[in-house]
């Protein structure tokens, strides 16, 4: 199944949740800024994640912005524009250690 | 991939005292529906034990887990009373059949089961399609079993919010009762029911990766033209190598950690880990050892050297039918089987030679022709040991052709014809470790397919040896194994520097492992067409594809093994 790119930004208001949500995200993708996420998934990974955190999260104060990015290797994926500190880009292709 | 946690286990029939003979198990309503969207489907998942995710499956349990919660008793049936419960269980041994219904409104007089799905309505004049008109029939019979009245059931549509209602009509009833009567009886079949022919239930069918039914059909000449693009060319999931001395796999909340004995951890999301190969001496924490147990990981265990140990992984899959059918194939049904892994193993060893000699190699070529046409007449496995031993000969004896004459290694070492334990040359110790990483690859999917992977065909079980999963390997060591050696040593990726002489034999630095394995993984991604289904795949999803096409051919559902070759 194809992967996506999404770009996954939160607004927690509480110290508690913040940290479980920010410990959930490490699962998931990498972490661009502070509670912003870019996360490789496929459409049923991505359904997972957004039950987990649904889980988390307080509906009434707390939110979650989902950002579908594209295909990461295709040429209509949004690449974002970063000034200052190069960001991490999620890593594809076997991991050798 | 398939997701332990989301399974639904069928239900065991309950132990009944006595001799009379153990009841079927009873089917669930949801089964039912499968069986009337496709009997193969059902007898996949009821019987084979097969489970994936798809978009469907994933946004389905999703929705379930909130109507899932057991809520709401159920009131004595009788008039005057309106009340829903939630989650309600039914079972009945009459109609053999077994429900767990997301809510029931009880009504002054009746009640009415209601059913939650997501997407939209059908654009059909009934508004739901028929596998879902079934699956609340078995519901409302049910109830009436229990004592309620029923006349009419609701699906509601979550995506839209409507509410369609369905009257269960006794043509409704027949139908179910009938459908419930085949289902039975194909899952007491021994074979599954054969694919659906170009039906467009396939693309959305979560199953479509095992079922393959566009494949099959096509070699089954049941369908002509091209498979559609039903099977994703590429698992989402890579292998972790984990081979420096010491390195540390352990884990942390949800993720993992990779920390080399000098140097930054690393942290790996769980999804991105296909296998774990562990190579001597690193050590994974039992947390993290349970972690990948739980999602269906396996460990491939390996010496420093690149000696396959052993695999770890879960629970064997229920799909018993085909590790029954391995270990009672027949001697003539072995030696087929043996002998089309080796002619194709010849075949491609041929064309790798005619492909990249840089001499003139005519002698060789007619003689690996000829080994397969010996090879096609074999009276015994055997005979075709000896073909097989001959072809290997030939075959290497003229491999240095293919290599760069200028290569930097001391000439005459580079090597010295095919010996092992130790390899006794650089290019030997590059061919073991090739071997090696495709049987621990294909002992992986073997298992994960339901194989065992230490039965084989054609070479003899011994301990500790993935004798099927080394069956596998003959058609590709050419295509990869072999070709990934001679790509790293004539482009210079593997160099003298990553080679070291140890007593009697050569072996491999850790940089060079890991230099060659980037090569191998890298051949893996490589995409390639495929000459009958004419689509292209890469290796990787071809290492995943032919013991698939094994098992079909073990369970009957194709006639004949073929070897992959390419032209
Ligand atoms: S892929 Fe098609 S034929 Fe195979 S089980 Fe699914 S619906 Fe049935």
């Amino acid at each position: 199944m194809e992967r996506r790119r999404y770009l996954v930004a939160y607004d927690i208001t509480n110290d508690r949740r913040l940290r479980e949500v920010y410990r959930e995200m490490l699962g998931w993708g990498t972490r661009l800024q502070y509670s912003v996420y870019l996360c490789d998934l496929t459409r049923p990974e991505l359904i997972k994640l957004r039950r987990k955190l649904l889980e988390l999260i307080d509906r009434d104060d707390d939110s979650v912005a989902i950002f579908d990015l594209g295909v990461p290797a295709s040429s209509r994926a949004v690449v974002p524009e970063i000034l200052g500190r190069p960001p991490t880009l999620p890593r594809q292709g076997p991991a050798i250690y | 991939m398939i997701s332990r946690e989301d399974r639904t286990i069928p239900r065991e029939a309950a132990a009944e005292p006595g001799p009379e003979p153990e009841p079927a198990p009873l089917l669930p309503a949801r089964m039912v529906n499968e069986f009337v969207y496709c009997p193969r489907l059902f007898y996949l998942e009821w019987v084979r034990g097969l489970w994936a995710d798809n978009d469907d499956t994933a946004e389905g349990t999703d929705l379930h887990r909130r109507v899932d919660t057991p809520a709401g008793t159920a009131p004595e049936p009788g008039p005057g009373v309106r009340q829903v419960a939630r989650a309600f269980e039914l079972s009945s041994e009459t109609l053999g059949v077994t429900a767990k219904i997301d809510l029931v409104e009880f009504l002054d007089d009746a009640a009415r089961p209601v059913d939650y799905k997501r997407g939209r309505p059908a654009p059909t004049p009934a508004r739901v399609w028929e596998p879902e008109q079934v699956q609340l029939a078995i519901q409302a019979l049910l109830l009436r079993e229990a004592g309620y009245q029923c006349r009419e059931g609701v699906i509601y549509f979550a995506e839209t919010g409507e509410r369609v209602t369905v009257p269960i009509t006794p043509e409704l009833e027949q139908q179910t009762l009938a459908a419930i009567a085949r289902a039975r009886e194909t899952a007491g079949q021994p074979d599954a029911p054969p694919p659906l022919v170009d039906s467009p239930k396939c693309p959305a069918c979560a199953l479509v990766g095992y079922c393959m039914p566009d494949e099959l059909n096509l070699l089954l000449h049941r369908r002509t033209a091209r498979p559609r693009t039903l099977i994703t060319r590429e698992p989402a999931a890579r292998p972790l190598y984990l081979i420096g001395y010491g390195t540390q796999l352990r884990k942390d909340g949800n993720h993992f950690i990779v920390a080399p004995r000098d140097g930054e951890p690393t942290r790996i999301r769980p999804i991105d880990i296909s296998h774990v190969a562990a190579f001597g001496t690193v050590t994974i924490s039992t947390s993290a050892l349970h972690a990948l147990l739980a999602q269906e990981t396996p460990i491939a265990w390996l010496t420093r050297g690149g000696r396959f140990l052993g695999l770890t992984s879960g629970l064997m899959g229920k799909n018993i039918q085909l590790r029954r059918r391995q270990f009672t194939l027949t001697e003539p049904e072995a030696l087929e089987l043996a002998r089309t892994f080796v002619i194709a193993k010849i075949r491609n060893q041929r064309t790798l030679l005619r492909r990249n000699s840089r001499f003139e190699i005519g002698r060789t070529l007619e003689g690996l022709a000829d080994a397969v046409a010996r090879a096609r007449l074999a009276p015994d496995s055997d005979t075709l040991r000896g073909i097989e031993g001959y072809a290997a000969r030939l075959y290497f004896n003229a491999f240095p052709a293919m290599l760069r004459r200028d290569l930097p290694f001391t000439p005459g070492d580079l090597f010295r014809g095919r010996n092992r334990r130790p390899p006794r040359d650089p290019v030997n110790a590059l061919l073991s470790f090739a071997y090696t990483l495709l049987t621990k690859d294909l002992t992986v999917q073997a298992q994960l397919i339901g194989f065992d992977p230490y039965w084989g065909f054609y070479h003899r079980p011994k301990f500790g040896r993935p004798a099927l999963a080394l069956d596998l390997a003959e058609e590709f060591r050419p295509l990869i194994a072999d070709s990934v050696v001679i790509t790293a040593l004539n482009n210079g990726e593997i160099t003298s520097a990553h080679v070291r002489r140890i007593g009697a034999g050569y072996t491999l630095t850790d940089d060079g492992r890991r230099t060659f394995l980037r090569v191998y993984e890298r051949r893996l991604e490589q995409e390639i067409t495929h000459p009958r289904f004419r689509y292209r795949l890469s290796y990787r999803r071809l290492l995943d594809l032919q013991p698939r096409f094994l098992a079909a051919v073990l369970l009957g559902e194709l006639p004949a093994y073929q070897g992959f070759e390419t032209r």
